[in-house]
């Protein structure tokens, strides 16, 4: 077993991660950042390495590896504890197990996409956006126009995003479903513009530019769209939904299905992190201060992972939060901090203004609203809406609960996919307040973990920090 | 049948045997695209439906493309880099042919 010492651990090599790294090594402290991915960039920098991309990116990875950081790809992290008042991280690499002790953790793990459970929406060739967006960075993988093609059903930036590289990539896009609700409310939107624009001009321009493309794309576009069903025996060959106009049916290959991110907030859920619902967002996020401090004690989080901003209020609040650690460690002085930081949270607040503007022009819906008893809420355990629903009824007022009495988020992503909708049935079922209704508790470990790797754990050589 | 092609810049230089049977890929691209560019998006049949299991967030969540990777069981297909002359097998009771 690997163990070492370092004054800050980072989790996740995206955005948050890399700036956080970057920053803290340029201070001086030893600094590692564990990621599962093949390579560092997160998602939104995905193939940073070799494929090239963003150059915010680039400049920020080279600044990490010409330093001391140890950047550990390929690595999962399993368990995170303490020793003493120190965050340790047990982490897995292949076969191999390790554990990072430090004085300063920083949880950078990003976004995952919201699930929203409608009919049919675990037949094979349905997907996230997100999920075909890797697919294409990954294997240049471009949807087939053959049986009726890709059919994009979703809303949000990420769904224009797509369509402009997977366009620009050769694909064809048969037609996009907006899932936007119609009818939002002009006056909150006007009264929220002026300060967004003033706060990320050049993202509105990426955000016109997308849409122009979409406009010139000709791909068709159906409005206000409900009701989405994905139908077929061996993987989805249709999709049938409602729109103002009535009943459609398209057949399609592939489905992708998008409805925003949400923090990825498993590690958060095991270090027992409080977390707040954003209703705004409609998500769970730690409850953090502006540096990214946590509520334990030498634990920050950074990026998506702690309300979704975007990369580039990612990158800000990763080097806030290493600013922060390193004034806490004692290796930056106040005057140093002070110099620094409030440039960074004043452009952070600017971002932060037009993600409220984004947020209010396209608010998530209650997911548990539209969904019908027959549909699969738990991918791994195949548990229907209806099962929970009963199980709420017969007494299990909480997702644990409910869990306990379904196997809904018992299976092998621990409620990942399915927890976020479980609270939600949950709350609806029962009248309370999402935030009231809780979570899924979250266990050790957080990743399958071979037999072998927990044995070496338990008899290879004790940890022994005194050793290092 | 996959649903999927190729784009022109994607260089297919690998080969992987997926249950027995060669698979084209990409160097370096993950398991879980090489499998679903191939048509074998159902990565296993589930016990408790009878329904192919499928890898939906290919991110590392949602756990849909486990499968068996050089005798390593387990393994989250999404996170794992093609080398050419890997051995996979997926949760299948018989070999997938999705048409």
């Amino acid at each position: 077993m690997t163990a070492e010492r370092a004054d800050l651990a980072i989790v996740g090599a995206g955005p948050a991660g890399l700036a956080a790294a970057a920053t803290a090594a340029g201070i001086g402290l030893r600094v590692t950042v564990l990621d599962e991915q093949p390579g560092p960039g997160g998602q939104v920098w995905r193939g940073l390495e070799r494929r090239g991309g963003d150059r915010a990116g680039i400049d920020l990875l080279r600044r990490v590896r010409a330093s001391d950081a140890v950047l550990r790809s390929r690595t999962t992290v399993v368990d995170v504890g303490f020793g003493g008042d120190e965050p340790v991280v047990t982490w897995l690499d292949g076969d191999r197990v390790g554990r990072t002790m430090a004085r300063a953790l920083i949880l950078a793990a990003g976004a995952i996409e919201r699930t929203v459970p409608f009919p049919g929406w675990t037949l094979p060739g349905v997907m996230g956006v997100g999920a075909l967006q890797t697919a294409l960075k990954s294997g240049g993988l471009v949807p087939d126009p053959r049986d009726g093609g890709l059919v994009i059903a979703g809303r949000g930036p990420l769904v224009l995003l797509y369509l402009s590289q997977v366009l620009a990539a050769g694909g064809t896009v048969s037609a996009i479903l907006d899932t936007a609700a119609p009818g939002r409310s002009l006056a909150t939107l006007a009264r929220r513009l002026p300060a967004a624009l003033l706060g990320d001009a050049a993202g509105f321009v990426r955000g016109a530019m997308l849409l122009a493309r979409r406009a010139l794309s000709r791909v068709p576009v159906h409005r206000g769209v409900r009701r989405l069903v994905a139908e077929g025996a061996e993987r989805v060959e249709a999709v049938r939904f409602t729109d103002a106009a009535g009943d459609h049916v398209l057949p399609c290959s592939v489905l992708g299905v998008h409805d925003g991110v949400v923090p990825n907030t498993q590690i958060g859920r095991l270090l027992r992190l409080d977390h707040d619902w954003r209703a705004g967002q409609r998500c769970f996020a730690p409850v953090t201060d502006d540096y990214g401090r946590a509520s334990r004690r030498g634990v920050w989080v950074a990026g998506d992972g702690a309300g979704i901003e975007g990369a580039e209020a990612a990158q800000l609040a990763g080097r806030l939060a290493a600013l922060d650690a390193a004034r806490v460690i004692g290796v930056l002085s106040e005057p140093a901090f002070a110099n620094q930081a409030p440039s960074l949270l004043r452009r952070r607040a600017g971002l932060q203004m037009a993600r409220r503007f984004l947020d209010a022009l396209d608010p998530p819906r209650d997911p548990a609203v539209e969904l019908a008893d027959g549909t699969i809420v738990c991918r791994c355990e195949e548990v229907t809406a209806g099962e929970i629903r009963s199980a709420i009824a017969a007494g299990a007022g909480g997702p644990n609960r409910a869990k306990t009495a379904t196997r809904c988020g018992m299976g092998a992503c621990q409620g990942r996919m399915c927890g976020p909708v479980l609270s939600q049935i949950v709350a609806r079922e029962t009248g309370r307040p999402v935030g009231e209704v809780g979570a899924l508790r979250i266990r050790p470990p957080l990743k399958p973990v071979p037999m072998g790797a927990i044995a070496a754990l338990a008899t290879g050589d004790p940890f022994d920090p005194e050793e290092l | 049948m996959s649903g999927f092609r190729r784009s022109r810049e994607a260089l297919v230089d690998a080969t992987i045997t997926v249950d027995g049977e060669p698979v084209a890929a990409v160097e370096g691209e993950s398991v879980a695209s090489a499998l679903i560019a191939a048509g074998r998006a159902g990565f296993a049949v589930s016990g408790k439906t009878g329904h192919r299991l499928a890898p939906y967030c290919l991110i590392g969540a949602c756990f849909g493309c486990l499968c068996e990777i050089d005798g390593r069981p387990q393994v989250q297909a999404c996170l794992e880099p093609v080398r050419s002359g890997m051995v996979v097998r997926t949760r299948n009771p018989e070999p997938p042919h999705d048409r």
